[in-house]
C-alpha cells in the first residue's frame, strides 16, 4: 500500500480507537492490527504526529508498580475523523467510477 | 536481548537527539515490552517482537524537526572523529565551502516554501477579488439603473453575476488545490529530512 495512504489510514484508526475509549500503546496495537498491519515502531511516529497536531493528549496511570501512558482524543482529533470520513466519500465515488467503467467495458466486450 | 540491553542500545543510537526525545522514545518502548511480558511473552521475545532496531531509530527520528535533525547529524559526525582539534580545524578551514553550500540549501528550501505559499495566497486573492467585485457590481448596478440608465445598470449587474458565478465555481477547486499543495510541502519536508537520516528502509 502507498506509504502516505497508509499513514493516513493508521492515523484515522488510532483516533477511531481513542474515540471509543482512552488507550495505551500496546492496547492500540492489539486493537488496530486485526484491521491493518501496524508495528510498535510504526505507531510511535504516528502518536507523536497526532500529539504535535493537538489531536490527542496523554496522561500517566500507575499500573503494577510502573507508569503507563494513556492517550486521550481531543476535539481536533474528532474533527480529523470527520475529515477522514468526508474524504472517504470522495474516494469511494472515484472507486465506484473506476469499477463501473471497468465493468461496462467488460460487458461491451461480451 | 533483554529489556535493559535494548533500552541501552536505543539510547546509544538516539544519543545525538535532545534528552527529552530520547526519554520519550525509551519510555514508550519500555512500556510496550512490559505490557508484552505481562501478556505472557518472555522478555527476550518481547524485545524481538519490536523488530529491527534500524527501523525503530529511523521512525523515531522522522517526527523530529529539521534543525534538530541537522544538529544531531553534525554531532554524530563530530563524535565519530576522535580528534576534536582536527574536527574544529576542518570546520574552520572548510568554512568557505560548507557555509555557502548550507546557505544555498536553506535558501532553496525557503524559496520552495515561499513560492507555494504565494501561489496559495494569490489564488485566494483571486477568489476574494471576484467575490467582492461580484457583490459590489450587483449593488452598483442597481444604483446605476436609477441614476444613469437601465441598460448600463443591467449590463453591470450581468457582469457582476458572472463574477459571482466564477467565485462559486473556483472556490472548491482552489480549496482542493491548497490541500494538495500542503500535502506536497509535507512530502518535501519528509524528503529533506530523509537526507539527514541514515539510508535505511522505512515502511511508514
Amino acid at each position: 500500500m502507498d506509504i502516505q495512504l497508509k499513514r493516513g489510514f493508521l492515523e484515522a484508526c488510532v483516533l477511531a480507537v481513542l474515540d471509543r475509549s482512552d488507550s495505551y500503546g500496546y492496547q492500540l496495537i492489539k486493537d488496530i492490527s486485526p484491521c491493518i498491519e501496524i508495528s510498535e515502531s510504526t505507531l510511535y511516529p504516528i502518536l507523536k504526529r497526532l500529539e504535535s497536531g493537538d489531536m490527542l493528549s496523554d496522561y500517566s496511570v500507575e499500573h503494577n508498580g510502573r507508569l503507563r501512558k494513556y492517550y486521550k482524543i481531543t476535539d481536533a482529533g474528532r474533527e480529523k475523523i470527520e475529515d477522514f470520513k468526508n474524504e472517504w466519500k470522495e474516494i469511494m465515488s472515484v472507486y465506484n467510477f473506476i469499477m463501473a467503467k471497468k465493468e461496462s467495458g467488460e460487458n461491451d466486450k461480451n | 536481548m533483554t529489556k535493559i540491553e535494548f533500552i541501552k542500545e536505543l539510547t546509544f543510537r538516539l544519543a545525538s537527539l535532545p534528552q527529552n526525545e530520547i526519554d520519550k522514545s525509551t519510555s514508550y518502548y519500555s512500556e510496550i515490552i512490559d505490557d508484552r511480558v505481562e501478556d505472557g511473552m518472555t522478555e527476550e521475545d518481547a524485545v524481538k517482537a519490536l523488530g529491527d532496531m534500524d527501523l525503530i531509530v529511523t521512525n523515531a527520528m522522522y517526527e523530529i524537526s529539521l534543525p534538530v535533525l541537522m544538529k544531531a547529524r553534525v554531532n554524530a559526525s563530530r563524535s565519530k572523529m576522535s580528534n576534536k582539534g582536527l574536527w574544529i580545524t576542518l570546520v574552520v578551514l572548510g568554512f568557505p565551502l560548507w557555509f555557502p553550500l548550507l546557505m544555498t540549501f536553506l535558501a532553496v528550501i525557503l524559496v520552495i516554501y515561499v513560492t507555494i505559499w504565494i501561489l496559495i495566497l494569490s489564488l485566494y486573492a483571486v477568489v476574494l477579488a471576484l467575490g467582492i467585485s461580484g457583490i459590489a457590481g450587483i449593488i452598483g448596478g442597481i444604483v446605476l439603473c436609477f441614476i444613469k440608465s437601465l441598460p448600463v445598470g443591467l449590463c453591470t449587474i450581468g457582469a457582476a453575476l458572472c463574477c459571482c458565478a466564477l467565485t462559486l465555481l473556483i472556490t472548491l477547486p482552489v480549496l482542493a488545490f491548497t490541500k494538495g499543495l500542503i500535502r506536497f510541502t509535507a512530502w518535501i519536508a519528509r524528503k529533506i529530512k530523509s537526507i539527514f537520516i541514515s539510508k535505511k528502509a522505512v515502511t511508514v
